[in-house]
């Protein structure tokens, strides 16, 4: 059952995994390497898109690019959301990168793509960004950022996260 | 005008339903399925970065909570524990004020400096206060993990409480120690904190200086926002020498205007001629093909970059990188002698990127058209191919190729993006060759 959001159903109980959320951190030798994605707000409404961006809020420098996939809560578990529409459009993406630096963020990137709507209920955005250690003779890793965000039925009326 | 193809995906659990029937006029071409990108530019978000000595730093930020832990030691300057003996290394400004038991109290338990049943402290004078190498080594972290440090070959910094002193390594000191000091007294940190030694040298890998310049590097263009992208393939276009890669790859992409500059592998904004390695120099106009791409479309997404002066260029070669990631050792090449003249044929093709180095993976389909958003702008791409190799941000542009035997190779394109969540997408030589005319790409004494 899909409902607004003021009417709000199991669909739009708080689903787990917050603390999987927020600034995502990693420790390097040489220096703290944290993420976080900021979205313009956490309500949307039918036709909707959001905009979003990758934030280093560590001490060393990140490599991103436009990669980015979406998962839904249905419920029971988080699941990747296709990117195809039903039309058969497959987003495609470009593949340079986008090397940030401590305070520095990407472009905005903008969800769902177009030729795609999307129905309600808790969404959340997933994008990594990796530590680049070859550059010191350290191993790369990898971080993973989340934010969750809702889409209702009706048009967004509360905009605060 | 065609009537694009489609093809029928949905999930209806929490997710996306239909969009409108997308119609794409293209002067000339196959009918394939249309992409698209979610990328755009609108105005900047606010940042709330938390500033490095902030009250509340982050938790993996060790030595910062242990300047706090530490508060109530007298002119505490760091401490270690010697496994060897199980002794117990403290120093301080102030060894008349601090005693050992103040100090087990404080540090014992401290996962680092943790001291055995059997364990001794022993109190050392230190000429600076953790909390002071502290701010200086955050100083020091914003300086030279910027393009500084590149310059300066660093491969390390840390506080090191064996000598009271940060340690700073450095791929050659001998050459590099003076210009680091020289900007630490900028920064006012005191000669003497600061210990140089050889540090552990980088794994050589394309994201390095590289001349000549060959397939597969990194290279990176606007200063200001530090995109990184990949060589496509050293060619002469025009009777000019230089190289294509992916024309998102520039300010301004698919036909928009020329001069953007490439530095190999990084440029800085304080000395734009270091590195500065081309310029870019022809990318063909995109055509109208109707109001899903309103700033138009193009059969490749590639640019051609000329040489800056007299930069050396292997014309013909692509760096034989490792498989997954970009370790290269400067003189393992491959060899174009042969282009592909035709569609992509079934069958392996490989690519090398500055992210993803070396990764290979069947051609998949051919001739598909794509929109993809670039700069607020939409864009098509017609005729494009896909292959299961593997890439990843900053991999655009890079070439993709077939061996044919040993290390010689037939150029198939040039990589430039993925379907989300699938498939590698290139542009076919063919294309290439269709927008550009007369490129010359294999190496010496081969007729490509």
């Amino acid at each position: 059952m899909e409902v607004g959001i003021s009417g709000l159903s199991s669909e739009f109980d708080e689903p787990p995994g917050l603390d999987q959320e927020g600034v995502a951190r990693l420790s390097t030798p040489v220096g703290e390497a944290a993420i976080e994605i900021a979205l313009d707000q956490r309500l949307f409404g039918p036709n909707e898109r959001l905009s979003f961006r990758l934030m280093n809020r560590g001490q060393v420098e990140l490599l991103t690019g436009r990669a980015f996939h979406v998962e839904c809560w249905n419920r029971q578990a988080w699941i990747v959301v296709p990117a195809s529409s039903a039309e058969g459009l497959v987003p495609a993406i470009t593949d340079e990168g986008w090397l940030l630096e401590p305070g520095g963020n990407t472009q905005t990137q903008r969800w769902p793509f177009p030729g795609m709507t999307v129905g309600t209920g808790w969404y959340r955005i997933v994008k990594p960004a990796r530590f680049e250690g070859s550059r010191h003779g350290l191993p790369n890793q990898k971080l993973l950022a989340r934010a969750r965000f809702r889409v209702g039925s009706e048009p967004r009326s509360d905009p605060s996260p | 005008m065609i009537v694009l193809s489609r093809r029928r995906s949905l999930s209806r659990t929490c997710t996306a339903a239909a969009a409108s029937v997308l119609a794409l006029a293209i002067p000339a071409g196959p009918v394939h399925a249309l992409n698209t990108d979610a990328a755009a530019t609108h105005p900047a978000l606010e940042i709330d970065y938390q500033p490095l000595g902030a009250a509340n730093p982050p938790a993996a930020d060790r030595d910062a909570w242990k300047v706090i832990r530490t508060a109530s030691l007298p002119g505490f300057g760091g401490s270690y524990l010697d496994r060897a003996t199980n002794v117990l290394h403290v120093w301080t400004t102030q060894p008349s004020r601090l005693s050992r038991q103040q100090a087990a109290d404080v540090l014992v338990g401290d996962d680092q400096d943790r001291v055995g049943a059997n364990g001794r402290v022993q109190v050392h004078r230190a000429d600076y206060t953790f909390a002071e190498l502290k701010t200086w080594s955050d100083r020091l972290l914003r300086k030279l993990f910027s393009d500084d440090g590149m310059a300066l070959g660093l491969t390390w910094k840390d506080i090191d409480e064996r000598s009271n002193s940060i340690e700073v390594g450095l791929e050659d000191p001998s050459r590099k120690a003076g210009q680091l000091l020289a900007t630490t007294t900028a920064l006012g940190i005191p000669q003497e904190a600061i210990t140089v030694v050889k540090g552990s040298p980088a794994v050589p890998d394309l994201q390095q200086v590289r001349r000549p310049l060959v397939g597969g590097l990194q290279i990176l263009w606007d200063l200001g926002h530090k995109f990184v992208c990949s060589i496509g393939f050293p060619a002469q276009v025009g009777g000019e020498t230089g190289f294509m890669t992916a024309s998102h790859c520039s300010e301004r992409p698919y036909g928009g205007s020329v001069g953007d500059g490439y530095w190999q592998p990084t440029g800085t904004l304080a000395d734009p001629s270091q590195n500065l390695v081309a310029s870019k120099y022809l990318d063909p106009p995109a055509f109208a093909c109707g109001s899903q791409a309103p700033a138009g479309c193009r059969f490749s997404d590639t640019l051609f970059a000329k040489r800056e002066g007299s930069v050396s260029v292997s014309r013909g070669f692509i760096a034989n990188a490792s498989f997954g990631v970009p370790n290269w050792n400067g003189s393992s090449r491959y060899r174009i002698t042969d282009v592909e003249p035709s569609d992509p044929q079934p069958g392996e093709v490989r690519k090398v990127g500055r992210t993803t180095g070396q990764t290979f993976g069947d051609v998949l389909n051919l001739c598909r058209d794509f929109l993809v958003e670039v700069n607020g702008g939409k864009f098509g791409l017609i005729c494009q191919d896909t292959a299961a190799y593997f890439s990843q941000g900053g991999d655009s542009g890079a070439p993709v190729f077939r061996v044919t035997s040993g290390s010689d190779v037939q150029l198939v394109g040039i990589h430039w993006g993925r379907i989300v969540g699938g498939e590698a997408i290139f542009s076919a030589w063919v294309n290439i060759e269709f927008e550009y005319g007369s490129v010359i790409v294999c190496a010496p004494g081969f007729a490509c």
